[in-house]
């Protein structure tokens, strides 16, 4: 599981790379930290390349969007593939992100 | 001095009272033959009360009689010679009895029984020896002074009124009677005696009837219980009044006083102690005028 | 000795008889003890009496007669005494005596000797009778000295008058002898000299006559003593004159012979009791006069008594006799009266022995015999009606044992007979086993097969015996015909419900577990009334879990709940009631579900939990419990075990696990490994890993406390139609089936944190089931592939 986090246009990106499972989730909400530091910007998260995910996973994305949205910023995620987004459909989520 | 009625050859014997077992031996010698064995024809007349033996003898009626030594020594002395041809007492066995339990040495001047055929010479010394003073009250032939009362005490001879005086009852123990032959008067009593002129013809006869007569003791001693039955015989013939006891406890005592005191054997003889004894005892006594001697009673040819 | 005691205590009429004669003897003995002894007294003071009085009266005559004696010697001693120089006036004196007295005998006068000097020495003026003449003579002389005679000598000495002892006198003119007694007198001069003595004498033959026929009782006769104690009367004439009273004694002591002597010889009066010749007589004696002699009459006693005793025996004889008698008579007697109760011994013991209706005798008595006999009567008459009651009551007990009995068949046949095993049956094996306490039980099990699916049922009526076996009859059938149609267990139980509380009068329950078998899939549905939850023996020993609602026929209108598992292939349900856990050995110890659980787990472990394996394992426990005890609750088991393979299983894989989450890339890699050879599409894959890890994950983070290594295990099977991951592990018990639903309609703020990984499973996995199965978690995920290797 790779983790990148860049700014583009003056949105963070954070590009997910992998699978996001339970083992790869404590290195991956490291990496996703200074997300949840950000002020004013959106932040864009791409799953292009992310090819599952678990609950672990949900968490982090939900744990952003939180974030994000207390101070003021929106969230969108771009990419999905199917199945990551049949996940998002089960438990709801797709009712509470954004797609771009 | 007459004959005797009978044939040459009987001789006559009066003992000196009625029948009884004081003259066993010479019963038996009669019932079992000895005298016919002998060779010797004896006939056996008792006295009765009205006839003595005594004056049978000096009557000539009887040829041999038994008498009591001092009574022979009487006669002698009277002058009338006798042999003794058999002697069997060698005791004395006079006593005398005394009523109510007293010690007949302590009555003095006391009424005092004693025959009137002639017994008693050693009492009569007696008493004047030892000073008791005794009234002699002559009886004739039995107890009955005495057990009336009528007497302090009586002579009795220790085999015939001895037992009658038990018999009627009178209690006789040693406190009430003196025997004389424990005091010193020890004096022989029966014998058999002859007139010395008798005997001097009939010596041989005499001797038989004298040996037939101990051989009839001797017997009696040694079959006391036919004795007595021979005797029993003799006095149930003369109606006497006196039963069997009395003559077996008569005939035990004669023969006991056959027996010598120190040679402890029937001697069948004259003791010359005695004799002397008795001479002396009884001139003391102012009994006898003199002394008869022993030689006087006895012939050697009988007496040994 | 013993038998006769033994026969005394047998019979009453012999000991009441002996009782009363002995008795009667006692009275008897009393009275006439008293009476004999009074009579005996009476008869000897009449004997005394009588001897007293001859012995006066003889005494008295003789007296008479001796009295004549004195008198007249004394006379004629006065005269004698007035003129003592007459010597020849003496015969004349003597003759005159004998003169006036014919019956004298002689008289003497005789004189001291010289006394009169011309008659010499003797001077005795004797007289005596001769036939009818006297004769008169001179009687002294040298052979007849009388000085020294008895009768001369004794007035003298003893100073006065008396008679002498007896003697025989000779008579010789005559040659015979007479016995005399003389009584003889001093004669004294004026002085008070004695010169001489009278002597009168009397023959005592008239007297010993007289004397010898005094003779008061027939064998009695009399003596007379002299002064000497000679005999002078006697019956043996031997002994007269010749013996006295005292010689015998010389040769053997006599004391009493001794005493009397004496006593006769001092002159004394009256009685001695002595022994003579061998027999006890009574000597009466009395002296005579003045002479010294005594007479005594001899009696013996048995002269006295003579009658005396016969009569006394003959009393003694006729009351023994009759007491002999009365014994013989009383024995016969109360015997007679007793015979009824002899007979009716008899009849009771003829009763006794079964045969009530035995006749009793007949009797008329109105005593305490008769009253014996109508008691008897009455007795026996009630006994023949209680026995009669009796053995109806037997034969209705009897009828109703049968009609149990058919009962108890009928009830039999009401369950399920054929148990099917395999190979008859390739999906369940069943075995049951129901033993009432009584013949009818209330307890039931019940099964059958439709539409695919196994119905079964266990229940137990509340009571025993018969009400319950009727309530268990009417479950079974109402049972039957709901679940006829009904195929849901909740509905089954509440209509049963419903129709059981309608009728139930009672109050009667019964607890009811109702299960419906899904026999394709080992989908289970039940519904639990208030009864025991059955066990699932697979994996390990574990309860079923159960609501417990209430039991069936209490309130018509309860909601029981509807609850389903699954079971897995091999799994055995183990049902039972109350009287398996409650079995109670002798000290009322329970069996108690542990020991259950024991056994279930040891059949486990022996691999024996096939359910006829099971149920006889639990049978022997259970019976090795109880013992000899009473079996006090019906006993039944129901063991249903689900032996259908789920389809054939294509895969089967096991991966182990420790709790790291790290360990997740593995896991996902064994999931995806296994879908891909199981063929199927990418998105079912990933779908399924997601759903795998969110399980194993949860397992890891809270079955084990934290820090604490454990491991998970994932089993997957795959058959055609489906995929079953089995995530087991020893920790804490946990059912993650029990967290609440996600509400996916929350907007973000409002989204827990938690809870997403339970939804996602799911939302992915057709079935999800938790069991505990002993120390195990066991979480089953199930997906159904609808079609194999599908796009």
């Amino acid at each position: 599981m790779k983790t990148t986090i860049q700014e583009q246009d003056g949105n963070m990106v954070a590009i997910l790379e992998g699978s996001l499972d339970t083992a790869a989730v404590p290195e991956t909400e490291a990496a996703m930290s200074p997300l949840l530091d950000v002020a004013g910007k959106d932040i864009i998260l791409d799953c292009t390349d992310l090819q599952y995910i678990s609950s672990g996973g949900l968490r982090i994305f939900l744990g952003i969007l939180k974030s994000a949205q207390a101070k003021g910023g929106q969230v969108f995620i771009t990419g999905m593939n199917n199945d990551v987004r049949a996940v998002f459909a089960m438990t709801g989520f797709i009712n509470i992100f954004k797609f771009k | 001095m007459t004959h005797a009625s009978g044939g040459d050859g009987t001789i006559v014997f009066t003992p000196q009272w009625t029948a009884q077992a004081q003259f066993a031996g010479y019963y038996v010698a009669e019932a079992r033959g000895f005298y016919r064995e002998a060779g010797v024809d004896v006939r056996i007349e008792h006295p009765s009360a009205t006839q003595p033996a005594m004056s049978r003898l000096r009557a000539g009626e009887c040829h041999a009689t038994t008498l009591q030594l001092c009574q022979a020594l009487e006669i002698v002395d009277g002058n009338i010679p006798l042999v003794n041809i058999l002697q069997t007492s060698m005791n004395n066995a006079m006593v005398i009895v005394s009523a109510r339990g007293k010690d007949p040495l302590t009555q003095r001047g006391a009424r005092v029984g004693i025959w009137s055929v002639g017994f008693g010479q050693l009492a009569i010394c007696m008493s004047n020896k030892d000073h008791l003073d005794y009234q002699w009250v002559r009886f004739a032939q039995n107890v009955n002074l005495f057990v009336s009362g009528a007497l302090d005490a009586t002579l009795a001879m220790s085999y015939n009124e001895y037992y009658q005086l038990l018999q009627a009852g009178i209690e006789i123990t040693d406190k009430n009677v003196y025997r004389f032959c424990d005091h010193g008067y020890n004096v022989q009593e029966d014998g058999v005696y002859m007139t010395r002129q008798y005997y001097e013809q009939h010596r041989d006869q005499a001797r038989r009837f004298a040996q037939a007569s101990r051989k009839g003791w001797e017997w009696a001693a040694e079959h006391p219980d036919e004795a007595l039955d021979i005797v029993m015989q003799y006095v149930n013939r003369d109606r006497i009044a006196t039963n069997r006891m009395l003559q077996r406890l008569m005939l035990a005592d004669v023969l006991r006083l056959q027996v010598d005191r120190e040679s402890g054997r029937r001697e069948f003889r004259l003791r010359p102690d005695m004799v002397q004894l008795a001479n002396r005892l009884m001139h003391e006594g102012q009994m006898l005028s003199r002394e008869v001697t022993y030689e006087e009673l006895t012939d050697n040819a009988i007496s040994k | 000795m013993n038998k006769l005691s033994a026969y005394i205590r047998r019979k009453l009429s012999v000991r009441v008889s002996l009782w009363v004669v002995l008795f009667a003897a006692l009275i008897f003995i009393a009275a006439l003890s008293f009476f004999f002894y009074q009579a005996r007294e009476a008869v000897r003071q009449e004997a005394f009496n009588r001897a007293t009085q001859i012995l006066d009266k003889t005494s008295l005559r003789v007296e008479g007669i001796l009295n004549r004696v004195e008198v007249a010697t004394n006379m004629t001693q006065w005269l004698v005494q007035r003129h003592p120089d007459k010597s020849d006036s003496m015969f004349v004196y003597s003759r005159g005596m004998l003169l006036n007295n014919p019956d004298f005998y002689n008289c003497s006068i005789a004189f001291e000797p010289y006394h009169f000097q011309d008659k010499g020495r003797y001077f005795s003026a004797y007289s005596r009778h001769q036939g009818d003449s006297i004769r008169t003579i001179q009687g002294g002389s040298d052979n007849y000295q009388y000085f020294f005679m008895d009768w001369y000598l004794m007035p003298t000495l003893l100073d006065q008058p008396c008679w002498t002892e007896p003697y025989m006198d000779f008579d010789a003119p005559t040659n015979s002898y007479e016995m005399v007694t003389s009584y003889c007198q001093a004669i004294k001069d004026k002085t008070g000299k004695t010169i001489g003595v009278i002597n009168t004498s009397l023959s005592l033959n008239w007297l010993s006559h007289t004397i010898s026929t005094v003779k008061p009782y027939p064998n009695s006769y009399s003596i007379m003593l002299g002064r000497g104690g000679t005999y002078f009367v006697h019956p043996d004439t031997a002994k007269i004159t010749r013996q006295t009273i005292f010689t015998q004694t010389l040769e053997q002591a006599d004391t009493a012979m001794t005493a009397l002597g004496h006593a006769m010889q001092r002159g004394e009066e009256g009685m001695k009791q002595m022994k003579l010749n061998g027999s006890d007589c009574y000597v009466f004696y009395k002296p005579l006069g003045k002479t010294g002699c005594s007479m005594a009459i001899v009696c013996p006693e048995s002269d006295i008594f003579g009658g005396f005793d016969r009569l006394r025996q003959a009393v003694m004889n006729i009351v023994i006799l009759g007491l002999l008698l009365m014994l013989f008579f009383f024995i016969r007697i109360i015997t007679r009266e007793l015979s009824p109760l002899r007979r009716l011994a008899k009849e009771a013991e003829t009763i006794a022995s079964g045969q009530f209706d035995t006749q009793l005798p007949e009797l008329q008595r109105t005593d305490e015999i008769g009253q014996l006999s109508h008691s008897f009567a009455d007795m026996q008459q009630s006994l023949v009606k209680y026995i009669g009651e009796l053995k109806n009551t037997t034969a209705q007990k009897a009828s109703i044992e049968r009609d149990l009995h058919i009962a108890s068949g009928i009830q039999m046949g009401m369950l399920p007979k054929n148990f099917p095993t395999y190979p008859d049956r390739d999906d369940v094996q069943i075995f049951a086993s129901l033993v009432p306490a009584k013949e009818v039980g209330g307890d039931l099990f019940d099964f059958f097969f439709r539409d695919e699916k196994l119905f079964f049922c266990i229940g137990d009526v509340s009571g025993k015996g018969v009400p319950a076996s009727l309530v268990m009859a009417v479950t079974r059938s109402v049972f039957r015909t709901v679940s006829a149609h009904e195929s849901m267990p909740d509905n089954i139980v509440k209509i049963m419900n419903q129709a059981l509380a309608e009728m139930n009068e009672n109050n009667m329950f019964v607890t009811l577990f109702v299960g419906v078998l899904e026999l394709n899939t080992g989908q289970l549905l039940y519904c639990n009334a208030g009864h025991d939850a059955p066990l699932l023996i697979g994996a390990g020993v574990g309860e079923l879990p159960c609501d417990s609602n209430i039991p069936i026929g209490v309130m018509p209108s309860w909601d029981y709940s509807l609850q389903e598992a699954h079971i897995f292939t091999g799994t055995t349900i183990f049902l039972f009631t109350d009287g398996l856990t409650e079995a109670m050995d002798a000290d009322k110890a329970q069996f108690r579900m542990e020991r259950v659980n024991s056994v279930a787990a040891d059949a486990l472990a022996h691999e024996q939990k096939e359910p006829r394996q099971l149920i006889e394992s639990m049978s022997k426990a259970v019976h090795e419990f109880v013992g000899n005890a009473e079996q006090s609750d019906d006993l039944t088991m129901m063991a249903i075990q689900y032996i259908k393979k789920q389809d054939d299983v294509k895969l089967h894989k096991t991966l182990v696990l420790p709790n790291d989450t790290q360990e997740v890339p593995r896991l996902n890699d064994f999931v995806q490994e296994v879908c891909l050879k199981a063929g199927f599409a990418s998105d079912v894959t990933m779908q399924l890993r997601l759903a795998v890890e969110e399980a194993v994950v949860n397992v890891m983070n809270y079955a084990y406390p934290p820090g604490t290594p454990g491991n998970v295990t994932l089993e997957v099977q795959t058959t055609d139609t489906r995929i079953q991951f089995t995530i087991i592990d020893s920790g804490v018990a946990f059912d993650p089936t029990a967290i609440p639903e996600v509400d996916t309609t929350l907007s973000a703020l409002e989204r827990p944190i938690g809870g997403l990984g339970i939804h996602l499973v799911r939302q992915i996995m057709d079935e999800v089931r938790y069991e505990r199965s002993g120390t195990l978690n066991v979480l089953t995920l199930t997906k159904i592939i609808s079609a194999p290797k599908s796009q």
